[in-house]
């Protein structure tokens, strides 16, 4: 279910109306139904894999933290995992017809179990698994202290990093390892994984990984509500597009009762409002143009690989920005504030400027959980340089199990060094704001700009080959300014000049509030102008989002 | 360092803020009234917008420019239907008399002076430019074209059927256009085209026991469809709405919401969305669906044997365009190759995935014409003889 479909509105709409009549049990019960319907309806199989991680990080954390589980919680989680897998892979719900007009429930009894051994087997190894870890719970809570907390931490890393690497790299290694031994003049026969990837798998593996190491760093308590954890950890908002919120910011707001304000309620429309222009209208819009140019095998122009890399640098910004303002907008509705995730980041002048204002939770994460325990910048500039590539390069492969991911890290890596043997150099400069700096800050932000887009080249381009080929007619084309690839719909041409200059106004007046500063009649103007252009986009075809596939 | 510091645009908005702030409202009122200028800023644009963008009622006016026609694209079928449809032919618009099966009406029949071969072909504007490049080849050629806008296989197919035994063109080629064979499970171009429709209509087939089976739409020319327009209970509208797939009575009824722009632009994108969900359920990434293809694969046979069986020499040009990579040419080439029917496929000449085959509007570029129009003269010139010119010398 994507957050600009019919589908989501409506259970946006019965969420929210049920929401504002509960209690804070009900509404966190509401809630954590909402987002398994909202991950379920993309795929029900995989919402095992949720439980399956909630159950491990839940044990994990409580392990970590005081090294006990209640009986309780130990025979809900048991039970819980075992009716997970019966749930949502044993029984084949596609043996359910459900008619909404008129009401029809049709059950095809003989279909509902498999009929095969292999539709049996994660039932079957569930079980013996829920009995083997009870077994071993007793004898890990006898371990010494020191022991325990990091046979869990270790235990919680190493489970959700395999769950990362099966689902989402195994197929990259394996493949990149044919391809090596091919390199060589040796045969290798491949395997290839028919598995599917789990939408925002990266998210949450993330967040998993900073519960259990908050947890160990003593920066955090573990959750002993089970229900209340398993919210936290498919809350709906942030599931698909981020942030990769802490569990220090994001658990205690689920834990406690919300106040909903009506400046919160009036803030979540406008950013639903936003976020959809900018998805529907502009990343929507603009695709079709990237598209042609970046799939076509024919003879491109220098004016085309710019102008299609552009219109990327939008698509990517606008699709993946204009998400997440869905998922916060959609947040505060029920009184929930997320962190903040992108804080107009071409607008940056240098690579750690950028890493400060593109996708803040990923690069904090990647600060605070890699870079610093590497030992970031404290053992000499060779190391410095060393931590930052390798937090770079595994950042970019983070967004993908591809080449030109780590590629487009190593690009940013390169760039954060440079900037760094750079800056050492310059001059410390005054605050006097002089027509001269502002000039300066104007072209250093449009270079910058222009780095990040050769930076999207690399993350967009579909082989290496393409890379060099877009590379080298970047050079030997320059200038050449016949255009063919095909020009964007009328809403992308209206609403992208709307976002620079809303940005702009936001940049200038350094404010992210802008539409709720200004007087109502001019507020009004620019929600209608907004929904007038999401509706002209409307009828752009949807594209998925980008970063659900990383 | 902090640069605009002391923005005073910065500042201005803060003072606009606390004014604001002292007049305060309730929230209930502060929502009421940005919901009311909401409002009515959109009625405003919905105004504006049918000021500025008027699109001409009289259907011979020559075509608007862009923006007028972007803000119509989402009124209604019957809506536009009544604009193009004059009180007779010559006051209807081109668009509207477009397409219609009347064999009568297509010439040449026979071999004009001065021509070694007459080719009779079926399709769209695609085979019009590739038959318009083989003229230019070889102007010894004479075309018999019948075509109409986007026309679905159906449409060839049955201007093909009706058109046997009205000509001597010694070669028949049909045209296979990969984005119209989603119209496949349709009865007339009005519907599945929504954006700008064409009137024409042509049966629909299905495949019983591997024997093609039509279903005759209720009206064949523009003067029965004249007749049925101003009446909504008509047998024809009751056939589009109950035997064609792309048929939805919010997109096709005429209505007062056709007077919003807005609404238009509503009505335009739940259209896009309608068409996608048809196309989807014929076409994925994988390629076209099992029932359109068994169809599709029975009319390229039916054809070929029908022609072979008139003496006529037949061809299938295979034309795989953008957005449908090969599908179509991997859809048809086992039959094809097991009746050894000559064909020519686009995918080999000028392929989709190469934006600069096409040109804008994603027809093909002159020179991918060029090419494709080659190897059709290549398939001709390697088995059908040419007659002698008429009205010319021989022993020159």
């Amino acid at each position: 279910m994507s957050f600009n479909s019919i589908e989501f509105a409506v259970l946006l709409v019965i969420t929210y109306l049920l929401y504002r009549v509960l209690s804070l049990r009900g509404q966190n019960t509401l809630l954590l139904s909402a987002s398994y319907i909202f991950y379920g309806w993309w795929n029900v199989k995989l919402l095992y894999l949720i439980v399956l991680s909630t159950v491990i990080d839940f044990v994990c954390g409580a392990m970590i933290d005081v090294g006990w589980l209640s009986k309780q919680n130990r025979r809900l989680i048991s039970v819980v995992l075992v009716l997970a897998a019966v749930l949502f892979d044993t029984l084949q719900w596609q043996a359910v017809q459900l008619s909404l007009l008129p009401l029809t429930i049709a059950v095809n009894w003989v279909d509902l179990v498999p009929n095969t051994w292999s539709g049996w087997w994660v039932l079957a190894a569930t079980v013996p698994f829920v009995a083997i870890a009870n077994f071993l719970y007793s004898r890990s809570a006898q371990l010494e202290e020191a022991r325990r907390r990091t046979l869990f931490l270790v235990l919680s890393v190493v489970a959700n990093l395999s769950i990362l690497g099966i689902f989402k790299y195994a197929n990259f290694f394996t493949n990149s390892v044919v391809d090596g031994f091919r390199w060589l003049g040796l045969e290798a026969d491949s395997i290839t994984l028919n598995l599917i990837l789990p939408i925002g798998i990266s998210f949450y593996t993330f967040k998993a990984i900073s519960y259990a190491v908050d947890i160990y760093r003593g920066r955090l308590h573990a959750s002993h509500h089970f229900w209340d954890f398993a919210l936290f950890w498919v809350y709906f908002p942030p599931l698909l597009a981020g942030p990769i919120d802490r569990a220090s910011h994001l658990l205690p707001q689920l834990t406690h009762r919300r106040h909903l304000s009506f400046q919160q309620t009036s803030d979540g429309i406008f950013l639903i409002l936003f976020g959809l222009f900018k998805k529907v209208a502009i990343a929507d819009g603009v695709a079709s143009s990237v598209n042609a140019v970046y799939q076509t095998t024919g003879a491109l122009s220098w004016l085309d690989i710019v102008a299609a890399t552009v219109l990327y640098a939008l698509q990517i910004y606008a699709g993946f920005s204009g998400y997440f303002d869905i998922g916060r907008g959609v947040s505060k509705l029920f009184g929930i504030e997320l962190m903040l995730n992108f804080n107009l980041p071409y607008f940056s002048k240098t690579p750690s400027e950028f890493w400060e204002r593109w996708h803040i939770s990923l690069s904090s994460w990647l600060r605070d959980y890699l870079y610093i325990p590497l030992g970031g910048s404290r053992h000499g500039t060779f190391n410095t340089y060393r931590n930052l590539m390798i937090t770079m390069l595994l950042g970019g492969l983070w967004h993908g199990a591809a080449w030109n991911f780590i590629l487009w890290g190593g690009y940013q890596g390169t760039l954060l060094c440079g900037y760094r043997v750079l800056s050492k150099t310059e001059r410390r400069s005054d605050d006097v704001v002089s027509f001269r700096k502002r000039l300066a800050s104007i072209l250093a932000i449009a270079i910058f700009f222009g780095l990040t887009c050769y930076g999207w080249l690399l993350f967009r381009a579909t082989s290496l080959e393409q890379i060099v080929t877009f590379t080298r007619l970047l050079i030997v084309d320059f200038g050449n300014l016949s255009l063919g690839m095909p020009k964007p719909p009328l809403s992308a041409l209206l609403g992208i000049p709307l976002l620079v200059g809303y940005e702009c106004l936001e940049y200038f007046t350094r404010t992210s509030k802008v539409a709720l500063w200004v007087p109502t009649p001019l507020r009004a103007a620019l929600y209608a102008t907004l929904i007038l252009i999401l509706i002209m986009g409307e009828s752009n075809a949807p594209v998925q989002f980008i970063y659900s596939q990383f | 360092m902090r640069l605009y510091s002391s923005s005073t645009l910065s500042s201005k908005l803060k003072a606009l803020s606390s004014k604001t702030a002292r007049s305060r409202r309730s929230p209930l009122q502060t929502v009421i009234l940005t919901g009311l200028w909401t409002l009515c800023f959109l009625v405003m644009f919905d105004v504006a917008i049918n000021r500025l963008f008027p699109y001409p009622t009289d259907p011979l006016t020559p075509r608007p420019s862009q923006m007028n026609v972007y803000f119509e694209y989402g009124r209604s079928v019957e809506g536009k239907l009544a604009r193009m449809v004059g009180a007779n032919d010559q006051s209807s618009s081109d668009l509207a008399k477009a397409g219609w099966l009347a064999p009568a009406e297509w010439s040449p029949a026979k071999l004009p002076a001065k021509k070694n071969l007459l080719i009779a072909i079926y399709g769209m504007s695609f085979t019009e430019q590739i038959s318009e490049a083989m003229e230019q080849l070889d102007p010894r050629l004479a075309f018999r074209r019948v075509e109409a806008p986007s026309a679905p296989p159906n449409h060839s197919y049955t201007a093909y059927l009706m058109d046997r035994g009205r000509h001597d063109a010694d070669v028949v080629i049909m045209g296979i256009l990969a984005s119209s064979v989603k119209a496949m499970p349709t009865l007339s171009a009005a519907t599945w085209q929504f954006e700008v429709p064409a009137l024409y209509t042509y049966p629909r087939y299905t495949l019983e026991k591997g024997k093609l089976q039509a279903i005759e739409p209720r009206v064949h020319t523009l003067a029965e469809l004249r007749n049925v327009l101003n009446d909504p209970q008509s047998e024809f509208f009751k056939q589009l709405q109950s035997r064609d797939a792309a048929y939805s009575s919010f997109l096709f009824e005429k209505n007062w919401l056709d007077h919003s722009a807005i609404v238009r632009l509503v009505r335009r994108a739940w259209a896009q969305r309608h068409l996608d969900r048809l196309e989807n359920g014929i076409h994925s990434a994988k390629g076209f669906a099992k029932e359109e293809v068994s169809v599709l694969q029975a009319m390229v046979s039916d054809f070929a044997a029908t022609a072979r069986q008139d003496g006529k020499f037949p061809i299938v040009v295979v034309l795989n365009d953008k957005g449908y990579e090969d599908h179509l040419i991997q859809a048809l080439l086992p039959r094809l190759g097991q009746e050894a029917i000559p064909y020519v496929s686009t995918h080999a000449i000028a392929p989709a995935s190469n934006l600069s085959n096409f040109i804008g509007d994603g027809h093909f570029t002159k020179s991918a014409n060029q090419r494709i129009a080659k190897a059709v003269l290549t398939v001709i010139n390697q088995s059908v003889p040419r007659k002698p010119v008429r009205g010319q010398n021989v022993s020159k």
